[in-house]
């Protein structure tokens, strides 16, 4: 145990400010060194509600579920990632724990609930990428921004 | 909606290590917390396959490499 569980620990309980009052959190690359620790604490040391952990494969999935606790473990190459992240989160994301970044953080950041918070520990898909694929859309980065309600409700005609 | 992205590097938190890791010990003594790892064989000569097998993925935990020696 080193770096890897400290940026569990760091990430979660300092950077990403997260308390048992906290409903759902969603950990990427949750069978992985940082996210297995960083489940492990969610669930067993904080409590929270619902956390979700998110693997490459059925194995990792029974394992974050069996040894680290896990609540949900969803399969990112599921041709229905997006849906099933989205029916995993009916209260949407108090917490993200991005270890990836890409399409994960992008259909995250779509989840995100208000006042939530992206811990962003780590970027894998990038790292592989030789630094070419990242992208967030403007969709997503409107919900870290934030409209006021007035406009929201103006757009959507909802008076 | 609003919501707070940040990022960081563990050394930051360089001066706090040490309490951080005295209380993640605890939780493993208590059984809270489980630390997982993954241990791949290898011959010095392959190691460069373990920086390929990292970034792929796979493994569960921390990917640790036991060098074999003839």
């Amino acid at each position: 145990m080193g770096d890897t569980a400290l940026a569990a620990y760091f990430g979660l309980l300092s950077v990403g400010a997260a308390t048992s009052a906290d409903k759902t959190m969603v950990v990427f690359a949750a069978a992985a060194a940082t996210g297995s620790i960083v489940t492990q604490i969610a669930r067993n040391i904080l409590g929270v509600k619902r956390a979700i952990g998110v693997t490459g494969s059925e194995e990792q999935c029974n394992i974050v579920k069996e040894k680290c606790g896990a609540d949900i473990a969803l399969n990112y190459k599921s041709p229905n990632f997006s849906r099933e992240l989205e029916e995993a989160t009916p209260e949407y994301i108090d917490i993200y724990s991005d270890n990836t970044g890409d399409e994960a953080l992008e259909l995250s950041l779509r989840r995100i609930a208000r006042n939530g918070r992206v811990v962003a520990c780590g970027a894998i898909f990038w790292y592989g990428s030789g630094g070419e694929k990242m992208m967030i859309s403007s969709k997503a980065w409107m919900n870290i921004v934030g409209f006021p309600t007035f406009f929201l409700r103006f757009w959507t005609g909802d008076f | 909606m609003k919501a707070r992205v940040e990022g960081f590097i563990v050394t930051e938190f360089k001066d706090r290590s040490p309490e951080a890791q005295k209380q993640i010990f605890q939780w493993v003594r208590q059984g809270k917390i489980r630390p997982l790892k993954t241990v791949w064989v290898a011959k010095f000569e392959e190691l460069p396959q373990g920086m390929v097998k990292l970034l792929k993925g796979g493994n569960v935990g921390k990917l640790v490499t036991e060098v074999i020696t003839e």
